[in-house]
């Protein structure tokens, strides 16, 4: 393929949406006016398992001013579509998680929803509940199917006996991850608008307006056209706004239909923590065999994750989950398998990395453990076993021209960051540190991880999908300026840069200049559905489809053209915003675009997914080419830990990522340094503590994120290799920097203390414990 | 109306009336009475920035403001900041450095960025994560933020967008009337809206003397806030408001900070950011400054006051163990009298003090330490701003001719129901190691120091709880106090 030349693509466009933010103008949902509005409000569960009794209601209230919804009231079937329908819409008979929802209040006013709120109680008799991985594998509880298993999977690759019997060390260890809040600045919260025509119109801060969409259908046992559903402006998401809004635009739209009134739903921060969904607890045992020269031989890797009290996401979680188990390893002979367990806990489902994050700090810390058995360098270790083009993943798929980015990445990762140098460094200053008996000076510590991820739904999900985008000619009413084009996709903007980077790549393909296109709102009764805003895929599948979509605008203009000026279309370029026919200027885009609005009424181009050739997926037997393409990333993270007290400090943090090519690159270094600081905070600061199955960390005071303070130095490097498939050659991106930062802090940590985290997050106090059992070995 | 009050205040410059409820917050005003939606809220209680906004030039979280202290005062919001037309720098730097991705914490970002630069036309980087240190973003890790801060900062030596190195004019810009077009200009109200703060009755004293009469006659609760970060949290947490509200944050008589007596006497009302100003705490306090410049960030510094931080009585509240450990006492008056007691005797129990109803907490005062004494503070906590402590510890000591340690004051928070004293310790430390230069000597001090952590560590009786474990909070005490007699002693 020829160098595409380009100036849009490439460029460090400024974002579309920047100054409606800089400015606080932009409305997001509750910014917005909606005269007649209700508020609602729901009655939860205060118990984590439990029989509903009944429903109290205080007599001396008037029940009259408000609407009171059971699950009794519901006008359709009691769930909520995602994977399974297992998940109520509001719990009727038995409760299965502390604050699940239990009935619905809408009220004209606020002060009054929290007064019929407080005169309502639940009387529950508790049944006992299951709250942890072990205990849902126990089973001595039976809470979800016949064996509390929600999905398993199973992933098998050459003969592990075989593997094992020919290693030189055998190396056994057990991993384990908490939960993490996504914590977007602006909580979950939606509005449904009773349509004049019946159905319903939903308003809401979310990621997939199509899931929504059908979820109502569904759950308000309506046709697909009763329903709208629209994206605000959404202030934040990280895979909190994928499945959760499904439930509550549910509740929204049941009190809307009931009221006869618009009715808000506002999740203050409290009810947001408590009650939505989080990243999956894991547990990850390894089994490695290891040659001593550094081969890994045989693996055996077992995936346990907590799904909480219904399915939510949970299947496709573990399925990512488990095929990143192996991380950017070669492993000859392999077996993975995971489960993911019900728990009396609030359902866990999507989060950035999807899975992915777990894993990958189970392995990544196995490479330390066998490294340090070894005695080896963790980065030759690394270096000698490290995926490259032509190797056989797990499952079967075999790495084509992108396998390349593992050793890029390590190659910039090795240069920027110093890493050999600085380890010996620090290594002989911590020594000397300790032979002076210093206990105050903080000890430095430096990790270094190797991750990748795979960009797009797993396995034949986009073939399932089957993204549609279109594309349209507008003319601006009142300007004579010639028109613009408007994106119709279902993608939304949550502020990772879809509204500019999708534009960018239409703009590109139609050789116009970016300020001609714009994304319409992502409105189900107005755009197609390309999809959900999830999995990494929107640059690289979504893209795509939009360049098919110009593509198919661009030969109506030419078919046109070619018609009236007698040429052959295919003569017929767009170049600089004009057509021309070989070097000749025939209109401009359009006046070209004009002249067909004029004579058809529309002008429209459509794109459809086209599934890339020579990749398969087999559902069946759990392999083929579980993703289209595959993004790298290396993570460099030092820092500083006090000897006594383990209080930590980032100091600095190197990542590159190798994501084919970046469309904007200031939006993908964005990108990277913001899911590299979650994952920084999920390495060493999120930790919530549950009890008898409540969270404990419920406000911002209690769960502590990253701030200002707390951020290391970064220097970051986007790497290409440009991927054939992908728009302009890009690959995903947004999930990547959640998948490696982890294990490097527990490996910095480790090079500082002598200890060894095999949980995150790595905290002061484990590392306290840590500590006192290393003494008391001693 | 019954239960609201009538506040007048300027908002972006304009004048604004209006019958509120005394505890409606500053961030329902903007947003449900004036339409000012740009201020967000993202947690309500003063841990996220979204809705900081400008108060007397001072940024404060908008959540965290009731309507009780807004008359006469001037408010600047993202909407009075800059538009595409005429934009603020700040808008145009961080527009042109891609730092905005979702938005929802901009206005706050932006308005945080504003309060820095005007008080520090050219930070440093440390100086500028200090000040954004309140302000949450979840999406960008910061990095560009900081670099476009870093642009203007830079770029404003220059006076390329005019930075007036003037302080600011003291007389506040004559405000337009209300006119009938305000609430167009405003963004238009939402008028469905109703979110009354509770409906209790609002006291505003004209003078120290006023509000000491009213407490001595009310024969109902009487809740006295100053910077309500503390009050409002937990209003909003639920907790049921009886009674009535005083505010005395406008007492004169209650701020400022003087030197008498061998005393520095700090009023009741005097912010944290007053302190981080006062040179005269600078000079003789730097552990009081230490810890005021840990405390919450910048908005919290610029509203809480060292009164409401003894007074809110919790155990990890940061400045009562540094205030004990510097032999601190509280003046507490009522029109029966004043009385001056030991800080360390104030606490009686969990959220619980000495002070009876009809006092206020008027004056804290602190001995002027020698010349030799040296003082620490240790702030033990998850993150590096915003936080509560895990553990904190405070001491003071002297260290004699003899080389030995005299008045020894060691005080930890987070550790015990109340901020606490650690008389063991102290004791232990009184009794003082034996003086020498030898190496002999320097090992009799570090095993000194190191039984002075034990005797610590196991005087104090922490328990779990969310932020921590009681076995580590025992230990971190033990190794702060360790850390503090080693230095003292060398």
């Amino acid at each position: 393929m020829a160098p595409y030349q380009s100036n849009i693509v490439g460029s460090s466009a400024i974002r579309t949406d920047a100054w409606d933010k800089v400015t606080g103008r932009i409305r997001y949902l509750d910014d917005l006016i909606v005269p007649g509005a209700w508020t609602g409000g729901t009655v939860r569960s205060h118990l984590p398992r439990g029989r509903i009794i009944r429903i109290n209601r205080d007599p001396s209230f008037d029940w009259s001013q408000v609407v009171f919804i059971t699950a009794a009231d519901l006008p359709g079937p009691n769930k909520t579509m995602m994977i399974a329908a297992d998940h109520p819409i509001l719990a009727a008979d038995e409760v299965n998680y502390l604050n699940e929802a239990i009935a619905l209040i809408a009220a004209p006013t606020k002060l009054l929803l929290n007064r019929a709120l407080a005169a309502v109680a639940v009387e529950i008799d508790p049944l006992p509940a299951v709250l942890t991985i072990a205990d849902s594998l126990k089973r001595d509880v039976t809470i979800w199917g016949e064996d509390n298993i929600l999905a398993s999977y199973t992933i098998n690759k050459g003969n592990l006996d075989d593997g094992f019997a020919s290693a030189d060390h055998i190396i056994e260890s057990v991993y384990r991850t908490g939960h993490q809040e996504h914590l977007y600045l602006e909580p979950n919260r939606c509005l449904a608008v009773p349509r004049p025509g019946g159905g319903i119109e939903i308003i809401g801060s979310l990621q997939c307006p199509y899931y929504v969409h059908a979820a109502l259908a569904t759950g308000l046992a309506v046709d697909f056209d009763q329903v709208v559903v629209r994206q605000a402006p959404t202030g934040g998401a990280f895979g909190g706004k994928e499945d959760f809004p499904s439930v509550l635009a549910l509740h929204a739209s049941v009190l809307a239909l009931a009221a006869g009134h618009p009715v808000k739903i506002i999740y203050e921060r409290p009810e947001d923590i408590c009650c939505t969904t989080k990243r999956h607890p894991s547990l990850v045992r390894h089994r490695t065999g290891i040659k001593i020269d550094g081969t890994i031989v045989a693996a055996r890797i077992d995936v346990d994750f907590d799904g909480g009290a219904y399915t939510t996401m949970s299947p496709v979680v573990l399925s990512r989950g488990i095929l990143h188990a192996a991380g950017v390893y070669r492993v000859p002979n392999i077996k993975i398998t995971g489960r993911a367990v019900a728990t009396n806990t609030p359902p866990n489902g999507a989060f950035r990395g999807f899975g992915a994050p777990q894993t990958i700090f189970a392995i990544e810390r196995q490479l330390d453990r066998l490294a340090a058995a070894l005695e080896i360098n963790p980065l030759h270790l690394r270096e000698y076993n490290l995926l490259s083009a032509g190797d056989t993943l797990p499952f079967g798929q075999i790495l084509k021209t992108e396998g390349g980015g593992g050793e890029l990445v390590l190659q910039r990762i090795k240069e920027l960051s110093c890493y050999k140098n600085r380890r010996d460094e620090i290594l002989l200053a911590n020594q000397q540190l300790i032979v002076a008996k210093d206990a105050i000076t903080p000890r430095q510590g430096i990790g270094l991880s190797l991750f990748l991820h795979g960009a797009g739904f797993t396995g034949s999900g986009e073939e399932k999908i089957g993204g549609k985008v279109e594309i349209r000619y507008r003319r601006s009413p009142g300007h004579d300026e010639g028109g613009y084009l408007e994106l119709l996709i279902s993608n939304v903007e949550m502020g990772q840069g879809v509204s500019t980077v999708l534009p960018m790549i239409a703009a590109e393909s139609l050789s116009l200049p970016l300020s001609m296109v714009r994304q319409h709102t992502p409105d189900t009764s107005v755009v197609p559905d390309s999809g959900p805003t999830v999995a990494s895929r929107t640059t690289m599948i979504v893209g795509r489809i939009v360049i098919t979509a110009c593509n198919d605008l661009l030969g109506r203009i030419t078919g046109h053209l070619a018609r009236r000026y007698s040429v052959a279309p295919e003569d017929i370029i767009c170049r600089a915003t004009c057509f021309h026919f070989s070097d000749k200027k025939l209109e401009s885009f359009s006046t070209a675009a004009d002249h067909y609005l004029a004579e058809y009424g529309e002008l429209t181009g459509f794109g459809e997914y086209v599934s890339p050739p020579g990749l398969s997926w087999d559902d069946e037997k759990y392999e083929g080419d579980a993703y289209k393409s595959y993004s790298w990333g290396a993570n460099v993270v030092e820092l500083a830990i006090d000897p006594v007290t383990f209080e930590i400090k980032l100091t600095k943090t190197t990542a590159v990522v190798e994501i084919g090519r970046a469309i904007n690159p200031v939006l993908a270094i964005g990108q990277v340094e913001g899911g590299t600081l979650q994952a920084l905070g999920f390495g060493c600061l999120e930790e919530m503590k549950l009890a008898e199955g409540r969270y404990l960390n419920d406000r911002l005071s209690t769960y502590l994120i990253p701030t200002t303070l707390d951020t290391p130095e970064f220097i970051t490097e986007i790497a290409e290799i440009p991927y054939e498939r992908g728009p302009y050659g890009a690959k995903g991106l947004g999930e990547l920097p959640m998948n490696g930062a982890g294990p490097a802090i527990a490996a910095a940590v480790e090079l500082a203390t002598g200890l060894v985290p095999t949980e995150l997050p790595v905290t002061p106090e484990k590392l306290h414990k840590l500590a006192q059992l290393r003494e008391s070995r001693s | 109306m019954s239960g609201t009050i009538s506040i007048a205040f300027t908002v972006n410059e304009q004048q604004v009336h209006l019958q509120v409820p005394p505890l409606l917050r500053l961030l329902d005003i903007l947003r449900d009475h004036l339409g000012l939606t740009g201020t967000k809220e993202g947690c309500g209680e003063g841990e996220c920035g979204a809705c900081a906004v400008l108060l007397n030039d001072l940024l404060v979280n908008a959540c965290l403001v009731p309507a009780i202290q807004l008359d006469g005062c001037r408010v600047k919001t993202i909407e009075g900041l800059g538009q595409d037309d005429c934009p603020d720098p700040i808008q145009t730097a961080f527009v042109e450095a891609g730092a905005v991705q979702c938005g929802f914490c901009f206005p706050g970002m932006v308005l945080a960025t504003r309060f820095l630069l005007d008080n520090n036309p050219v930070p440093s980087r440390q100086q500028i994560r200090r000040g954004l240190a309140g302000n949450l973003c979840r999406c960008t890790g910061y990095e560009r933020i900081i670099q476009a801060v870093e642009s203007i900062a830079t770029s404003a030596t220059d006076s390329a967008w005019g930075f007036s190195e003037e302080p600011d004019n003291e007389v506040s810009p004559a405000p337009e009337e209300l006119s009938p077009g305000l609430s167009a200009a405003l963004g238009g109200r939402k008028t469905h809206s109703h979110l009354p703060g509770p409906a209790v009755k609002a006291i505003f004293p004209d003078t120290l003397h006023a509000a000491l009469a009213m407490l001595a006659n009310q024969d109902q609760t009487v809740n006295v806030i100053a910077g309500a970060t503390d009050f409002l949290t937990s209003v909003k947490l639920g907790t049921p408001v009886r009674g009535s509200v005083l505010s005395i944050i406008h007492l004169a008589e209650l701020s400022g900070i003087s030197q008498t007596n061998g005393f520095i006497e700090i009023g009741t009302c005097t912010t944290f950011t007053d302190l981080l100003r006062a040179p005269l705490i600078a000079r003789y306090f730097p552990a009081l400054i230490e810890c005021s410049a840990q405390m919450g960030a910048v908005a919290i510094q610029n509203r809480a006051t060292v009164g409401g931080n003894i007074i809110s009585a919790s155990p990890a509240a940061d400045s009562p163990p540094v205030l004990m450990a510097l032999g601190a006492k509280v003046r507490l008056v009522a029109t029966s009298g004043s009385r001056d007691i030991p800080l360390s005797e104030f606490y009686t129990g969990y959220r619980q003090t000495v002070k009876r109803a009809d006092e206020l907490l008027h004056t804290v005062l602190l001995p002027i330490p020698s010349p030799a004494a040296k003082q620490v503070f240790y702030k033990v906590a998850t993150r590096s701003a915003l936080a509560i402590a895990k553990v904190s510890l405070a001491a003071s000591a002297e260290i004699d001719s003899a080389a030995a340690i005299t008045n020894p004051l060691l005080s930890a928070g987070s550790v015990a129901a109340v901020p606490v004293l650690l008389p063991k310790t102290q004791r232990f430390l009184a009794s003082g190691p034996a003086s020498g230069e030898d190496i002999a000597m320097t090992r009799a001090r570090a095993d000194f120091a190191a039984e002075a952590g034990r005797i610590a560590a196991a005087e104090v009786k922490p328990i779990d709880d969310v932020r921590s474990t009681a076995r580590y909070r025992q230990m971190v005490v033990g190794e702060l106090v360790r850390r503090f007699v080693q230095q003292v002693l060398s």
